[in-house]
């Protein structure tokens, strides 16, 4: 086992991709074995493809690139620009209320922060925030989108908990708002020191604000569509991404009339690469996945991690601490394809409920994509604003503070999270 | 001859993938008008691997799988080409060897029937040494750039982004 996690931090320290990586130190366990047949190896890369739920990857990837192409992602920044450019940090409010907004369409942080990256961005270093706060402002926003329904790192949490990803969805909404409180809260602090000024001098007429809302009707009105889908029995949470790419398509179509026959084959070829990528990651861990279960490793972790403390909340304080140090070196998805299998049993038995924990895991776990030195999402913004990681670093302290203070209160009021889910489902 | 190939693998990976949204959707919207379709979830989940090796081959031959070039990137262009060259070694081995027993997992599978369609559950398999080996032959022939050019044989160089990913 030991052999295993020194073979994949190597491999992937050395730059192999992560897919290959994850699917070699698996691989070894099976050749070093002996006595475990390598057909069993195999058997786990088609296994992890035949869960009915990782459907859910494909669709909402999919749902994302068509939403793009429908003219859907450039009416939500037009609504942004409407209702908060007013205010101190004009646009780095934008940033952070259209990732809220997106968060209703699109599944990935990355996705998000890129495309906040390219449009927003240079518009914001050209009228004098500081390429660190602009970055930060943008990476540690998208954050928000992963949060809010729907959500890939939601979905994988589930797939591998065996926890109800309706329950999942609706429990990321409260939480993902209160991420955009928060670090609207920080953005208004920090612009007001160094006079970043409004973007518009005045606030929006009604009118303004009215006709904004009513142009983006469509993309706003998505998360609600889904939860009647679930809601009316009519698609199981399982299928509701289906719904999601048809909504896209008919939007497309017959409402904005902007979606051609060209930029749907585009969308579906950008969604074949980006299921490629992410389900090779996904696929290639299923043999991992078999050597920790064979070595008995979340027996043992959770022997160990009870012995420590019997008190529920000091457990989960230290595996929430211990999945934000991990994240610093390890993508997102790849932990939470290893850990939820460890650690939801721990956190069931302690009596807490496995949303709750998802949403918290997921949050912390994706934090990671936006700190160095192993974040995904804090290198593509930089690399497309070209700013330093150092100077990234520096600005973005005060925004991760206050989404670690975001977390810190979701953990100690379970209720907040587990409002909606109970309410509704 | 090889572009067109490639083409061709694009195109049906495309078309895979829109006909696991339809029969997704269908699926659903017939169960609730009461006409239920067992079927097309069963073939959704067949198609869904093949459509998950076909992109992971474009991936990589576009190299845009993510990896961590954190503390490689540092490093002269001399030895860090060597670690490439030595990688891309590496993970033939691996993939071939995932083929072979792949190949002969396949054989075996030929007689289970997958859920209640009737379809044997070796279409399901067989995608595992496919893709394997798809991803071997790519990988060999970025290998192939790579001594002939000293590029890198798992990352672009920086000045190709890729723009289309929302992956970035």
């Amino acid at each position: 086992m030991l052999m295993l996690w020194g073979l994949f931090f190597l491999l992937m320290f050395l730059g192999l991709p992560v897919a290959l990586a994850i699917g070699m130190s698996g691989f070894s366990f099976f050749v070093f074995s002996g006595s475990i047949p390598l057909g069993i190896g195999v058997q786990q890369i088609a296994t992890a493809s035949q869960s009915f739920p990782l459907l859910a990857v494909p669709f909402f990837v999919l749902a994302g690139h068509m939403m793009n192409k429908t003219g859907i992602t450039h009416r939500l920044i037009a609504c942004s620009n409407v209702l908060v450019s007013w205010m101190a940090g004009g646009l780095a409010q934008v940033c952070i209320l259209l990732s809220t907004l997106m968060g209703g369409v699109s599944g990935s942080a990355v996705a998000d922060a890129a495309m906040e990256a390219r449009i927003l961005g240079p518009d914001m270093i050209r009228r004098g925030y500081s390429k660190g706060f602009t970055c930060a402002a943008i990476a540690v926003g998208s954050l928000i989108t992963a949060t809010i329904p729907p959500s890939l790192g939601l979905i994988l949490y589930g797939f591998v908990g065996n926890v109800s990803i309706g329950r999942l969805f609706l429990a990321g909404v409260i939480p993902g708002l209160l991420m955009m409180a928060a670090l609207m809260t920080v953005v208004w602090l920090v612009a007001r020191k160094r006079g970043y000024h409004s973007a518009t001098k005045e606030l929006p007429t009604g009118r303004a604000v009215w006709r904004a809302v009513v142009d983006a009707k469509w993309a706003l009105l998505f998360p609600v569509a889904l939860l009647f889908g679930i809601r009316a029995g009519i698609f199981t949470p399982s299928e509701i991404g289906a719904f999601a790419v048809v909504y896209a398509v008919v939007v497309g179509v017959f409402l904005h009339k902007e979606l051609t026959f060209e930029s749907f084959m585009e969308a579906l070829g950008e969604g074949v690469l980006d299921v490629g990528v992410i389900m090779l990651i996904i696929l290639l861990s299923g043999m991992v996945g078999y050597a920790l279960i064979f070595e008995q490793a979340p027996q043992e972790v959770a022997e160990w991690m009870l012995g420590l403390s019997q008190n529920p909340l000091a457990i989960m304080l230290l595996v929430l601490l211990f999945l934000l140090v991990a994240g610093f070196f390890v993508e997102s998805t790849v932990l939470v394809l290893l850990l939820t299998p460890i650690f939801v049993p721990i956190i069931t038995k302690l009596g807490v409920d496995p949303v709750h924990f998802g949403i918290l895991m997921m949050s912390i776990v994706t934090l990671g994509s936006m700190t160095p030195p192993v974040g995904v999402a804090m290198y593509t913004v930089c690399s497309i604003l070209d700013c330093s990681i150092e100077e990234y670093l520096v600005e973005s302290l005060p925004f991760i503070a206050a989404i670690l203070a975001v977390i810190g209160f979701l953990a100690l009021f379970p209720g907040v999270v587990l409002f909606l889910p109970n309410l509704l489902m | 001859m090889s572009h067109v190939l490639i083409s061709a693998e694009f195109l049906l990976a495309k078309l895979l993938l829109a006909a696991i949204v339809v029969l997704v959707f269908i699926a659903a919207i017939g169960r609730t008008l009461g006409y239920p379709l067992i079927w097309s979830i069963d073939v959704a989940q067949l198609l869904f691997i093949w459509v998950c090796f076909l992109g992971a081959n474009r991936a990589m031959r576009l190299k845009a799988h993510i990896g961590v070039d954190l503390f490689v990137r540092k490093l002269p262009r001399t030895p860090r080409w060597f670690i490439e060259i030595g990688l891309a070694l590496l993970a033939l081995a691996f993939l071939v060897a995932l083929a072979v027993s792949g190949y002969r997992l396949t054989v075996l599978n030929w007689q289970r029937v997958y859920g209640d369609s009737g379809i044997s559950y070796a279409w399901v398999t067989a995608a595992v040494p496919v893709g394997a080996a798809l991803l071997a032959v790519t990988i060999a022939i970025n290998l192939v750039h790579a001594l002939r050019t000293r590029s890198l044989v798992f990352y672009a160089d920086r000045s190709a982004e890729r723009s289309d990913s929302q992956l970035g």
